[in-house]
């Protein structure tokens, strides 16, 4: 009976999914996703795009650069900062020539990452540092207690 | 356990902690500043008229020269004037020490300026930048010495332009500046298309050689005065400031120009 019962539920789960699965097969959809990158576009002086030319990435206080882009024809790259500060973005024009941006990127600003997600806070930090202490604390004093 | 032997040992560790506390907050870095001529002045190279152009000496008179950030309110003053031969050492020699500024906090020094003022005493007493070498084509071999007495001030805000970050100083280490000047403003560049600003901008060894007397040109800027090209020659001197690659505002020069 039980077994019955089993094989029941398969078919109902089957017959109501099957369908919808048709509907969408042939459908087109979308998604909002969260921007994984900041997007830039470089000119010159005139105006006009600096374009397919090589791009230096230096994250904050770092002498040598982390990664090497290429604008295309409109001058626009793209970058993905992975942490909060001042990153420096070197794009190299014509005859040797260069223009440095030093962005500020804020903890809004960081793509592709929840405000506070996965980050500790100094408070979080002494709270946590506390807790172990006074859980060892505890557990000392409970092994170490005079038995009656 | 005694009340004397518990002070004690309170005592020690916070006595321990406040040393190590005021070793630690102690300034033991350095930021050096360097100009550099690069390749075009240690190595030579061809001007935009065909003229191949070795430097024996590129001197430059700078003075009131600082490294900072404001944002981060960090300022490094190197106290002093300075004569700087940017042509010294071999042809792959490193850019020229100007000096060190000690003791400074650890930070990001990525803006510069720098003066570039006439020498008060000396050989070339009133000038503020001195070339001489050689410049020769087909048979034709010419010394020269040019005085310029052309003084400006250089602002670089956004920072250096290369392969790397200059100016980053950390705690306990070293880093370094770069004042660079770009002396194919000057004289253009052969290996650089003729439309090119290098070469449009620029005046070319030409400009001098027509001042030549028995073999050789010694000349100097206010002789060039009645010059058609003087105006594209100082504009070329206002443009030789740089910070690697990026350019530098230009403040403060000694000739008015009408736009």
């Amino acid at each position: 009976m039980r077994r019955i019962g089993k094989q029941c539920m398969r078919w109902f789960l089957l017959i109501l999914v099957f369908p919808a699965s048709l509907v969408y097969s042939h459908g087109t959809a979308y998604e909002i996703i969260r921007p994984d990158s900041i997007t830039i576009r470089a000119s010159f002086d005139t105006g006009e795009p600096i374009a397919h030319t090589d791009v230096l990435v230096f994250p904050p206080d770092q002498t040598e650069a982390q990664s090497e882009v290429t604008t295309d024809a409109n001058g626009i790259f793209a970058f993905s900062p992975d942490r909060p500060g001042t990153w420096s973005l070197q794009v190299r024009g014509r005859g040797g020539h260069g223009m440095r941006i030093n962005l500020d990127i804020n903890q809004e600003l960081l793509p592709g990452e929840p405000s506070g997600s996965g980050r500790v806070s100094y408070l979080q930090k002494i709270v946590m540092a506390a807790c172990v202490v006074w859980g060892l604390t505890g557990t000392a004093l409970f092994f170490s207690r005079k038995k009656a | 356990m005694s009340f004397t032997r518990i002070r004690f040992l309170c005592i020690v560790p916070v006595a321990a902690f406040i040393f190590l506390y005021g070793c630690s907050s102690e300034k033991n870095s350095a930021l050096v500043f360097r100009a550099n001529g690069e390749d075009f002045v240690r190595q030579g190279f061809i001007d935009k008229q065909g003229w191949a152009i070795a430097f024996d000496t590129v001197l430059v008179h700078l003075s009131d020269i600082a490294a900072y950030n404001k944002k981060e309110g960090l300022r490094a003053e190197l106290q002093g004037n300075f004569a700087v031969d940017l042509a010294a050492g071999d042809d792959n020699a490193i850019p020229v020490k100007v000096g060190t500024v000690d003791n400074v906090a650890a930070g990001n020094y990525q803006s510069l300026k720098f003066k570039v003022t006439k020498a008060t005493a000396g050989e070339y007493r009133g000038s503020s930048i001195v070339m001489t070498g050689k410049a020769i084509k087909d048979s034709l071999s010419i010394p020269f010495i040019i005085k310029i007495n052309e003084t400006m001030t250089f602002t670089c805000t956004e920072g250096y332009v290369g392969d790397e970050i200059k100016g980053i100083v950390k705690e306990d280490s070293v880093a370094d500046v770069e004042m660079t000047f770009h002396f194919d403003h000057i004289f253009g560049d052969n290996d650089a298309p003729m439309d090119n600003h290098i070469n449009s901008s620029s005046v070319g060894f030409d400009f001098f050689y027509q001042y030549r007397d028995g073999g050789k040109v010694a000349v100097s800027q206010s002789e060039l005065k009645q010059d058609d090209e003087y105006e594209t020659f100082v504009r070329a001197l206002w443009s030789l400031g740089h910070c690697g690659e990026g350019h530098c505002e230009v403040s403060e020069q000694s000739t008015e120009l009408h736009d």
